[in-house]
């Protein structure tokens, strides 16, 4: 409707005012005919004018609504992506137990860390690496983390950084109990990890900080054999 | 598969023997009891100095790690409640405090004050004490009897973040046995903790 106010505006009361008398009393039928009437090549070529205008002023609207609309679709991609993210989910010691048990990698590492253990900040982007490369030969690297219920926000936060888009997890309960279950001649001490087969057993455990290399030599006879 | 599990059992054997050997076990001495370390209130003190009727409680702490910010309500209310008891306690930073500011000797004094410690908290300034009793982590608990031998190492409970879901208090427990001339029924646990930054 308001196109066409513009429209009448612009061309058909212009028209009017500059037409003969005895067309003044067709503008109802102008209108009607406004884009058939070919007979007057002034009007043909204002309608032609017209009618671009209108289909141009219906393009930019859509184009616009399209716009919006996938700015949108990005937004909630963006915060989809978010949500899904570098969870961090409360196991207790004898989930993690199921954990390894269920995981059905070839070779599995579990590796306990925290936001305010300095070595396993230094450690992680190796682990991240490590994952990255080995993954599609059957590797899986399960993180757990021993932060506190208030550094979670911090603990996300670093997980993102670092760019792990997987499920990750922070262990709870009793803390000999996250030990033995892991293995009892860990003394506890961060990072800990910890290899284990497709059977689920554990080969291999590490206390303190390594390096790609080191697990990488330990991890790859497993995908081999 | 025989060869991994095997190079496992010789590896697990190798670090435990490893950790034995670093650090005392039950029935020690304490180590370095006469090292000189320095104090909140500026004065020198060794972990002889502070030995009491009952017994030694010595522990691995700093002002920086959560665990022990965790635990912090519950080691100045038992350490000061135990130290009225009979029991010469020492509480001791071996982190350098490069690596971390907040156990710095300033910040050390001020915490002291905010958390009421009435027993000495001091600097293990080269580490060695720390190295010399096997302590990696911090907070580490080492108790000692009355002749001197420990009885008990590990954790103050069974859980650093709940006090309120505390089911095993193994420090309480090891102290009221040594009071009572009884062996702890628990003489050893583990804890995760801050792992001690060694001056270098």
């Amino acid at each position: 409707m308001g196109l066409f106010k513009l429209y009448k505006k612009i061309f058909i009361d212009r028209n009017i005012s500059n037409r003969s008398p005895d067309l003044t009393q067709d503008v109802d039928r102008s209108r009607r005919n406004l884009f058939v009437n070919v007979s007057n090549p002034v009007i043909a070529i204002q309608s032609l004018f017209a009618v671009i205008l209108i289909f141009s002023i219906v393009l930019l609207s859509c184009s616009t609504a399209i716009s919006a609309e996938s700015e949108n679709n990005t937004t909630k991609f963006e915060t989809m992506n978010n949500e899904n993210s570098a969870m961090l989910i409360d196991v207790t010691p004898e989930e993690i137990t199921q954990l390894i048990k269920n995981s059905k990698a070839k070779a599995t590492l579990v590796n306990v860390w925290a936001t305010w253990c300095m070595p396993c900040r230094e450690e992680f982007p190796d682990l991240v690496k490590l994952q990255a490369d080995l993954r599609d030969k059957g590797f899986r690297l399960i993180f757990i983390s021993a932060d506190f219920d208030r550094a979670v926000p911090e603990a996300k936060k670093f997980l993102e950084q670092q760019g792990v888009d997987y499920t990750t997890y922070r262990k709870v309960g009793k803390d000999m109990d996250f030990i033995n279950s892991l293995n009892p001649d860990w003394n506890g001490s961060l990072p800990g990890s910890f290899l284990y087969n497709e059977a689920g057993e554990q080969v291999y455990f590490w206390q303190g900080k390594e390096t790609y290399e080191e697990f990488k030599k330990h991890i790859l006879p497993l995908l081999e054999g | 598969m025989k060869k991994i599990i095997l190079s496992l059992v010789l590896v697990s054997a190798l670090i435990g023997g490893v950790m034995a050997g670093e650090g005392i076990g039950l029935g020690e001495n304490i180590p370095m009891a006469n090292e000189k370390m320095m104090n909140i209130d500026n004065n020198k003190l060794s972990i002889a100095d502070v030995k009491g009727e009952h017994g030694t409680l010595v522990m691995f702490s700093c002002n920086h790690c959560p665990w022990v910010k965790a635990w912090e309500t519950r080691i100045a209310s038992i350490c000061n409640e135990y130290m009225e008891k009979g029991f010469g306690v020492i509480v001791i930073n071996s982190n350098d405090p490069s690596a971390y500011e907040d156990d710095s000797f300033e910040s050390m004094v001020k915490r002291a004050a905010e958390m009421g410690f009435k027993f000495p908290y001091v600097v293990d300034s080269t580490s060695e004490v720390a190295k010399a009793f096997g302590a990696s982590k911090t907070p580490e608990v080492y108790l000692f009897n009355e002749q001197d031998k420990l009885v008990y190492h590990g954790a103050i409970d069974d859980n650093a973040q709940e006090a309120d879901k505390v089911e095993n208090h193994y420090l309480i427990n090891a102290l009221n046995s040594v009071m009572s001339d009884e062996k702890p029924a628990m003489q050893e646990t583990k804890a995760l903790g801050c792992g001690i930054k060694f001056r270098s």
